[in-house]
């Protein structure tokens, strides 16, 4: 099992006044460049903390005109983490393949990280969520294709001795030759995110990369996609390894369990009710009509639509209690969802700086020991795995 | 060719696949290309038997109605080739061109057409016509919209079957949504990924189009509903001031869907045309 602290840079100063969504329309007036500027520089520093305290890796993404997450370029605060640790993993997850033109600009910069880190960069590879095709006018029925053609020239670029040509039916460059290469051979370890469309599974189990499922769902629908990864992958012919699955969930460790709901609830709304709305936009011919439906049933258990905190608590939305309880909770779903690598959300909406220290250092000591003992595989066993075996 | 005037439909085989098409009537050729809404037989079906004494041939584009084929098309472009292509196959060919007919984003197809292969349209009517970019009078948003807000704005008739089904539609949860049966919603998610495909960017319109209405060989009607509320009267303004001899009527009280609004009203319209061209 690795443990990774997954920072999501949420804006947590919406006014009351304001009810739209958090995407796509969201005023940017709203934006406070000031708050802005702490906010980045604490974040940076809750995620710095995380090597300190023993996590695996560390995560950032990328999200465009939103309030969700102010983290349009993962890859300058990778970049900035590279030079601020020395040991963690960071994972970019990740660079949307589409809305770089020519998608070379992510095999070189995610080289540079990974030059810059000495090899610690996971290189995740998304295909952009929804609300991005509105914002770059992005023409969304072209999304599986060009990122399927940009995915190509990444990989090929860092792999293939250059220059080469590329023509493709999105991308016609006729020198591609990538300055700098990363370090590690023969490329970073790829993950890719999804929120349960079919054709994101069987390409990440086809390439063999990691699969991390997207939260903010019912744990059922978790349970459903990684079964979905790993009858994909038995039907490239191997057995999946944990570690090509990953799960993103909400955590907070307090002292005790009414501690713990009692610091974290308002933060959690203010997340779910403020900054959810409208990033589960998907614009037409954004998947493929067999996704759709699939997405839909998903849909409605969305943690947007969220009404009690006994159905959080119940469909596992974030896991919140004392360490026992939280260890408890993580061990079970750990190992019925078959994961291993497990991504948690230490900073969630409103929640402040002391309190996201605290849960962090709670989390560390009293509850990461006992999953990393339980799971100790950190590498991944490739390929020759007898069939039903888990780290 | 001729047909029976009753309204069929069927499938109906093209160079990019099989496509669903509705015929009826007998006389002179017409095709009607419908818009991004996808107005199959049932609902359109009323103006197109009022068009009388015309073969009126009424194509679902790929991706509308279960029509295949739209891997095979990208682009405007590549639309106004697959109506050159359906043309030929229904007979309309070069020495017989078809009246046309669109809607919206087939009344974008239309002009497609005409200024490229302006030999190959024997009239030009274009209703609500998409197409164009004017600064100052933006198309409304049709992606991402919701149902019932949608219907405000392209329904004037409030009290059309449609509207009131959009307006219905609109205003259940997504819960209520997700438990309908997928077979409903697939048609709406199919049309509005071919609409996708060929308006996304540029949103609706092709920036070229404008400067090569004047291309335009057929004599061309171009209808407005004054109340339209998602293509600005201006859109027919600006394709009547730019196709030679084009005349424009403006249909008072009416919203953007007028083959459905107005069926015999708007079906005159087209007959009287044609008939003192």
């Amino acid at each position: 099992m690795r443990v990774f602290s997954f920072h999501l840079m949420p804006y947590p100063g919406l006014p009351e006044s304001y009810d739209g969504p958090a995407w796509i329309t969201c005023p940017n007036e709203l934006f406070d460049p000031e708050l802005g500027g702490e906010l980045y520089n604490r974040y940076l520093d809750e995620l710095v903390y995380a090597e300190e305290l023993g996590f695996d890796g560390i995560c950032v993404n990328e999200h465009h005109q939103n309030a969700y997450g102010i983290m349009p370029s993962p890859n300058l605060m990778a970049a900035v983490l590279a030079r601020e640790t020395s040991r963690v993993k960071i994972a970019v997850v990740g660079n949307a393949l589409p809305l770089y033109n020519p998608p070379t600009r992510v095999a070189e910069e995610f080289a540079m990280i990974d030059c810059l880190s000495g090899g610690r960069l996971i290189a995740g590879l998304v295909v952009g969520g929804g609300p991005e095709y509105y914002s770059f006018s992005l023409n969304p029925t072209e999304a599986r294709e060009r990122f399927s053609e940009a995915h190509e020239i990444v990989i090929r670029a860092w792999t293939e001795p250059g220059p080469f040509e590329h023509i493709g039916k999105h991308y016609r460059l006729r020198y591609v030759n990538s300055w700098p290469r990363p370090i590690q051979k023969p490329h970073p370890e790829v993950w890719i995110p999804g929120a349960g469309s079919i054709e994101t599974v069987e390409f990440v189990a086809r390439h063999r990369y990691a699969y991390m499922g997207i939260p903010y769902f019912h744990v059922s629908v978790f349970e459903r996609m990684f079964d979905m990864m790993r009858d994909a992958c038995e039907r490239e012919g191997y057995t999946a390894d944990p570690l090509q699955l990953g799960w993103l969930v909400p955590i907070f460790v307090a002292e005790t369990d009414a501690e713990a709901r009692r610091r974290f609830e308002e933060h959690f709304w203010y997340f779910v009710k403020r900054l959810l709305p409208g990033i589960s936009t998907s614009p037409p011919g954004y998947t493929t009509i067999r996704s759709v439906e699939n997405i839909l049933k998903g849909g409605a258990t969305f943690a947007e639509f969220l009404e009690s905190w006994k159905d959080v608590v119940d469909g596992q939305y974030a896991i919140v209690g004392s360490p026992e309880t939280v260890r408890d909770i993580l061990l079970e779903n750990i190992e019925r969802l078959g994961v291993g690598n497990l991504l948690g959300l230490f900073q969630l909406g409103t929640l402040p700086a002391d309190d996201t220290r605290r849960n962090l250092e709670l989390f560390a000591t009293e509850v990461m020991p006992a999953l990393k003992s339980r799971y100790p595989a950190t590498e991944r066993r490739d390929l020759a795995v007898a069939p039903g075996g888990r780290s | 060719m001729s047909t029976d005037t009753a309204l069929c439909t069927g499938g109906f085989e093209t160079a990019v696949g099989e496509v669903v098409l509705s015929r009826c009537g007998s006389g002179e050729g017409l095709v009607y290309l419908h818009s991004a809404a996808g107005e199959d037989a049932l609902l359109v079906g009323p103006f197109l038997e009022a068009l009388s004494g015309f073969e009126v041939a009424a194509p679902m584009f790929p991706g509308f109605a279960g029509s295949a084929g739209l891997d095979a098309i990208d682009d405007i472009e590549d639309a106004a080739y697959h109506c050159l292509d359906l043309f030929d196959r229904l007979g309309f060919g070069p020495d017989s061109p078809p009246h046309v007919v669109g809607l919206s984003l087939g009344g974008w197809m239309a002009a497609e057409v005409a200024t490229r292969f302006p030999g190959r349209v024997r009239t030009l009517t274009l209703v609500n016509a998409a197409g164009l970019y004017l600064e100052g009078a933006p198309i409304g948003e049709i992606f991402g919209r919701k149902f019932d807000e949608l219907a405000d704005e392209i329904y004037a008739d409030k009290t059309h079957p449609v509207y009131l089904m959009a307006k219905e539609l609109g205003a259940m949860s997504i819960k209520d949504v997700a438990a309908m049966p997928f077979e409903v919603l697939r048609p709406f998610y199919e049309a509005q990924a071919a609409t996708a495909k060929l308006g996304w960017n540029p949103y609706l319109h092709n920036p070229k189009l404008h400067r090569r209405l004047g291309w335009v060989t057929a004599p061309t009607l171009v209808v407005a509903g004054a109340m339209d509320g998602l293509i600005p009267l201006a859109h027919a303004e600006a394709y009547a001031a730019g196709i030679p001899g084009a005349r424009l009527e403006v249909i008072e009280g009416a919203g953007h869907m007028l083959p459905l609004e107005r069926p015999v009203e708007l079906a005159t319209l087209v007959a009287e045309f044609v008939a003192g061209r």
